[in-house]
């Protein structure tokens, strides 16, 4: 099961992570729904794994395509 | 699917009364879903999914349902007590109502389901799509109440299931329930009665493979096999409680509001050593899941947290130079591995230099002595436990393949050792435990492929030794052990193709040989066992390839009519092969089968004489020479 991802500019994801986190009420340890991943070569692409209960406008994607595994996330 | 890290359900403390990071102190981080340590209070913080509240877990609390309860069951329908929230209406008013549901609650809430017409007939839904995983099997579930109309009915809309891409149910909301013909695609579906007019109505189906989505729809419904009503603003019925879970059956009720529940996320690993430094992941999809679907997840009998295998991980901020030991969920890897410098993260299924199965993570800031490894190792191979009050072994060593033996610990309170060392494929001899109390060893030594010796154990307490040494195939040999209170010996012995002779058991209690010694290849002949209890020997000799010599008598006094395959792909001599069907004959039974084939020996006039007496009671006999 997968709720896939969200492919848009930085900002729009930042902007999605940001409508899930405050929509969510997170509370504790946990601060934000997601971290946005950019593109290892097409710098200004960002990814953000989708919320169940949260549409956005943004190109949605089930899986990452291969270009995106290079990115070193550590 | 990434790394996974675990521990065991039931662990014990050490025998000395301390646990391993009280007795060798010093690490700079230790972590582990078990206890380490005297002063460790939780050791895990978890996230759950219906509402993202969080809360602290002791190492207890996570194998006594205490987690479990607090993340609840799976519902993967989002508003599941709202039907004008999420859900789309076709031809339908969701409106409030005041009547009272199952779980006693009478305020005014969106539960009652109204078609919005004046005039005609028409198709009256509420629905919302639920994300899923394909070729898997789910049940959708929903409490109904008749209203103006006293039929609905559920539907997976385009689930892709074969036989029907959109199975559908009908059910009569009235008396104790009635169900329509189920259309095609629905594997199981239920009517349960609830107080005050309630009904509990559920679908099964498996998703059609490539489907990872279905509509969850509630349909009025004129009759038992027809979703078209009026359209008068009177069609109604009222809609509470809906879930759709994983599995065969519809699961305990989980409300959910905006999210699905049954998750529980891991968001801080606690150090036990004492130092602080705690791993935490702040960022909820990057944090590993330890409650899948309302359950805890488990690999090889064991909890494990478990990574995505994408961008899950906890991080410390810890900076060592040492050593960090990892042991394996299942204990068949223990990892040691060589810090540098600083190691911020704890745990990234990305990285190499760590396993994929993961119980216990010690870091030491400086080098280990052996000793100390031995103490950290025996937490992921259980040799330095107290297991004096332990009564339960059920798969407690199961797949640890790199134990090479096993040492004498007490096990005498012991009780189920069911699959206990299944698959310790490297053990090559076996300690004389006491497991005296022992009531059931199925599957205990199955596949315990290296054994060339087994010790003379008390089992005399156990009725069900089926499978108990499936598969031991270097052994050569086997104790007399007292095994006369076992009734089922299905495949004991099974494929131990090494085994050249057989002890004079005592097996007069066996009800049940089928397969007992299929396969024991290096068997030439067979002791006088009295089989006189057997009622079923299908296989039980079958590709003893050697076996040679068959005892006379071994079944005159059987009511087993049961020989099918038996004696398949042997190389009996003719007289044994006359000791068999004449003791079959004698037994005096009718119409069972006998199979004896393999070596071609010639059937004796003695043995003739039998096998027409079998067949002249209706038996089906296969003899080697054609006969």
């Amino acid at each position: 099961m997968t709720n896939g991802y969200y492919i848009g500019t930085k900002e729009e994801a930042e902007n999605y992570d940001n409508i899930v986190t405050q929509g969510e009420g997170y509370n504790g340890t946990t601060t934000r729904w997601a971290e946005p991943r950019q593109h290892p070569t097409q710098l200004d692409l960002y990814a953000i794994i989708k919320h169940t209960s949260y549409d956005d406008t943004m190109q949605w994607v089930e899986v990452l395509d291969e270009t995106w595994d290079n990115q070193d996330t550590l | 699917m990434g790394l996974i890290l675990s521990l065991n359900n039931s662990i014990h403390s050490f025998n000395t009364g301390k646990f391993v990071l009280d007795q060798y102190t010093g690490a700079a981080a230790a972590y582990s879903l078990r206890r380490l340590s005297v002063n460790t209070t939780n050791v895990v913080r978890v996230r759950r999914s219906v509402d993202n509240a969080e809360d602290d877990f002791t190492a207890d609390e996570i194998t006594d349902g205490t987690l479990t309860s607090f993340v609840g069951g799976q519902n993967l329908c989002l508003q599941s007590e709202d039907i004008n929230t999420t859900w789309l209406p076709n031809n339908a008013t969701p409106t409030q109502s005041t009547e009272t549901t199952p779980d006693g609650d009478s305020t005014n809430k969106y539960i009652k389901l109204v078609d919005d017409g004046s005039t005609g007939t028409g198709v009256v839904i509420i629905s919302q799509t639920i994300v899923v995983a394909g070729n898997t099997k789910y049940t959708a579930s929903v409490f109904l109440k008749a209203d103006g109309i006293s039929f609905a009915a559920l539907q997976a809309n385009g689930a892709g299931v074969v036989g029907d891409a959109s199975p559908i149910q009908y059910f009569g909301l009235s008396g104790a329930g009635t169900k329509g013909t189920a259309s095609a695609g629905i594997d199981d579906s239920t009517i349960e009665a609830y107080p005050n007019g309630w009904y509990r109505c559920s679908i099964t189906w498996t998703q059609g493979v490539g489907d990872t989505s279905f509509g969850f729809y509630i349909y009025l419904a004129n009759s038992i096999s027809s979703v078209t009503v009026d359209l008068d603003g009177t069609s109604s019925i009222f809609v509470w409680g809906a879930q759709v879970n994983e599995g065969a059956t519809a699961g305990d009720y989980a409300p959910t509001t905006t999210n699905v529940s049954g998750y529980g996320y891991v968001t801080t690993w606690y150090d036990q050593s004492g130092n602080g430094n705690d791993a935490t992941q702040a960022t909820a999809s990057s944090q590993p899941k330890i409650v899948d679907a309302g359950s805890l997840i488990t690999s090889n009998g064991y909890t494990v947290i478990q990574y995505d295998g994408t961008d899950d991980n906890l991080t410390t901020s810890l900076t060592a130079t040492g050593t960090m030991l990892m042991g394996g969920s299942d204990g068949s890897d223990f990892y040691e591995v060589d810090i540098s410098g600083s190691y911020s993260l704890l745990a990234n299924a990305s990285l190499t230099d760590h396993p994929l199965n993961e119980s216990i993570r010690v870091i030491w800031s400086s080098s280990l002595t052996t000793a100390q490894k031995t103490a950290i190792e025996s937490l992921v191979t259980y040799t330095d436990w107290d297991f004096s009050d332990v009564t339960s072994f059920f798969r407690y060593w199961r797949d640890r393949s790199k134990l090479t033996d096993f040492p004498l610990i007490d096990t005498s309170s012991g009780t189920n050792f069911f699959q206990a060392w299944y698959g310790c494929t490297s053990l090559t001899s076996f300690p004389l435990l006491d497991v005296s109390n022992g009531i059931s060893f199925v599957q205990a030594w199955r596949n315990c492929t290296s054994l060339t010796s087994f010790p003379l154990l008390d089992v005399s307490n156990n009725t069900d030794f089926s499978f108990a040494w499936t598969n031991c195939s270097s052994l050569t040999s086997f104790p007399l052990l007292n095994v006369s209170s076992g009734t089922n010996f299905s495949y004991a012995w099974a494929y131990c193709s090494s085994l050249t002779s057989f002890p004079l058991l005592d097996v007069s209690s066996g009800t049940n040989f089928t397969g007992t010694w299929e396969s024991c290849s290096s068997l030439t002949s067979f002791p006088a066992l009295d089989l006189s209890s057997g009622t079923n020997f299908n296989s039980a000799w079958r590709v003893c390839t050697s076996l040679q010599d068959f005892p006379a008598n071994m079944f005159d006094s059987v009511t087993a009519t049961g020989f099918i395959l038996a004696f398949t792909s042997t190389n009996l001599s003719s007289q044994s092969i006359e000791n068999i069907v004449v003791s079959i004959d004698t037994a005096g039974q009718s119409n069972g089968t006998l199979d004896i084939t393999g070596g071609g020996n010639a059937t004796t006039a003695t043995a003739q004489t039998a096998v027409d007496n079998l067949r002249g009671r209706g038996w089906t006999v296969t003899v080697p020479d054609g006969y």
